[in-house]
């Protein structure tokens, strides 16, 4: 699948699926991983969507198999989203429903925020806003330690409750995570560390979606319902009996749940 | 809003491809399974003058559990040769599907095929059954007697070599009745697959509608050694009686299904209800 040379040397790995009617226009549904991972971690979504949408999956810079900056290079949430709203122009995009996953959430946020003429909706998987937990700097002084599959490994029960889930979907999700460059996870988790996105959650205009994990470690229901309250048109589901990435975990009551919430955005335009 | 379709769809031209006995074949490959899995693969073959994009609303409905692969005959719009050493044949065109599985690395495969691309299902199945896990026959004829069609869906040109020669969609145009049941296919859905078919090169079109009609597989069914489903629409204009009744004597393992309410494409119009058939049928038979 193809590459987007979209700034400079910089080269961006995509993926598109498209099973609609040939003859419409379909909208588009941009779905964007969180650290260490990659376009790869949402196969399960795609062939529930793409019968409806144009499903677009990219791997953000520094990881999968889109370009990797040198060691030094600077980070940031406003870059990634800059990168996305650069993917969006090349594939002429002009406004799409953005889903991300952890921090493919708090990107999305950031762009939601710089960008809202470019969305149509805002849905957010798991996603941390306040980046003040020990977490951020422990994982990178452990990444740079033992390495990012050795950190991957360890923090998994983090992402999956391995008592819910099969055992080689564990392994397969931490040495998937554990292909990123060293360098790069350690920088992204020192550049997050410290971040808080509460003022520009306020600023949000679009429709957004919050999915959550009744049970989500490191991260409590009172938190996922502070991010309703700061972002003002938004809904909160969570999921319960459920441990970890429930984006991960249970894509196909994902997909259900975020359907649905499409379905009611457009058809409130319709009463329009 | 400027969504730029055609350009950005997955499976453009020219990916992927692969070199199988002298031609550069197109394919579509998806797969969307759990990725520490080995799963089985669904070979989706289209008909005459058709191509892998045929087969789009059944890729949701296989990938989750299924590698699903998608050939583009060698000829057609996809899959383009030059006339002059185009020279279609059982041997040839079964070749590119068995080159194209070693290719891949894929020993067996369920095959599915749509009129022409079941035909070319069971001359695969012929030659090779030990690659085919089993075979599934959607609205095809045992034989195709040209000159029948031809009477049935008379052209302006007088002959279909004539309406052809001046366009594939024009040919498809004037018999699309021959295969789509425009009684239920979307106005859309019978455009598109007009002006689909009409990317067809002309010349390689005849050539393959040629070797189409010295076509018959009834003196070798019972030499068919894998599980075959055989489902049709009961309106399918395709296969007569007489050979239903063949087939369901003749095949050793066989089963056939005919679908109240539609005619010809039933793979296109009914992709639900296909794809639920063949689940039960590789259930029935143990291979799911």
């Amino acid at each position: 699948m193809p590459y987007a040379k979209i700034e400079g040397d910089f080269e961006m790995y995509y993926d598109i699926d498209d099973f609609t009617e040939p003859w419409k226009s379909p909208e588009t549904v941009v779905l964007h991983h969180g650290n260490c991972k990659s376009s790869r971690f949402w196969y399960a979504w795609v062939p529930l969507l793409a019968r409806h949408y144009r499903v677009v999956r990219l791997d953000a810079r520094g990881f999968g198999q889109s370009s990797v900056p040198p060691p030094g290079s600077s980070w940031s949430l406003s870059g990634f989203a800059t990168d996305l709203k650069r993917l969006l122009d090349y594939l002429e995009l002009d406004r799409v429903h953005l889903v991300g996953e952890t921090v493919g959430g708090a990107i999305s946020m950031q762009f939601a925020y710089e960008h809202p003429e470019r969305l149509l909706s805002l849905t957010l998987c798991s996603s941390p806003f306040r980046f003040t937990a020990h977490y951020y700097p422990e994982s990178a002084r452990k990444q740079e330690k033992v390495g990012v599959l050795a950190w991957a490994r360890e923090s998994m029960a983090r992402r999956l409750d391995a008592s819910q889930v099969d055992p080689a979907f564990v392994e397969w999700y931490a040495s998937e995570m554990g292909k990123t460059s060293q360098w790069v996870a350690v920088e992204t988790h020192r550049v997050l560390a410290g971040n808080d996105l509460s003022d520009i959650m306020r600023q949000i205009k679009v429709p957004t979606l919050i999915l959550s994990a009744e049970n989500r470690p490191g991260y409590t229901p009172e938190l996922v319902e502070e991010m309703h309250q700061l972002i003002p048109h938004s809904e909160q589901v969570i999921f319960p009996g459920v441990t970890g990435f429930v984006q991960h975990i249970r894509p196909e009551k994902c997909v259900e749940v975020f359907l649905a919430f499409l379905s009611r955005l457009a058809s409130g335009k319709a009463e329009r | 809003m400027k969504n730029r379709r055609e350009t950005k769809k997955k499976g453009a031209y020219g990916m992927p491809i692969a070199h199988i006995n002298g031609a550069d074949l197109h394919y579509e490959l998806e797969n969307f399974t759990d990725p520490w899995t080995k799963p089985k693969t669904f070979l989706l073959h289209h008909g005459f003058s058709r191509n892998s994009q045929f087969w789009y609303k059944w890729v949701p409905l296989l990938s989750g559990q299924f590698q699903v692969l998608r050939p583009d005959l060698r000829g057609l719009s996809r899959s383009p040769v030059p006339t002059e050493s185009y020279n279609p044949s059982a041997e040839t065109l079964v070749g590119d599907v068995i080159g194209l599985l070693d290719h891949l690395g894929i020993e067996k495969v369920v095959y599915v095929g749509e009129p022409f691309g079941a035909i070319l299902g069971m001359y695969t199945a012929l030659a090779h059954p030990e690659r085919l896990h089993a075979l599934v026959l959607i609205g095809s004829p045992l034989r195709v007697p040209r000159e029948k069609f031809g009477e049935k869906f008379p052209v302006r040109e007088g002959s279909w070599d004539g309406a052809m020669a001046k366009g594939v969609d024009n040919w498809s145009r004037q018999t699309i009745g021959q295969r789509l049941d425009v009684s239920v296919a979307p106005a859309e859905l019978a455009e598109w697959w007009i002006s689909e078919m009409g990317k067809t090169n002309p010349e390689n079109a005849i050539k393959l509608d040629h070797f189409i009609a010295t076509v018959d597989t009834t003196s070798r069914l019972s030499e068919l050694k894998v599980p075959t489903l055989y489902l049709a629409g009961e309106n399918e204009h395709a296969i007569t009686p007489q050979q239903l009744d063949l087939l369901r004597a003749q095949v050793p393992d066989v089963k056939v299904v005919i679908v109240p309410g539609v005619g010809p494409a039933l793979f296109a119009l009914k992709p639900e209800r296909c794809v639920q058939e063949i689940l039960t049928f590789l259930r029935e038979h143990s291979l799911l």
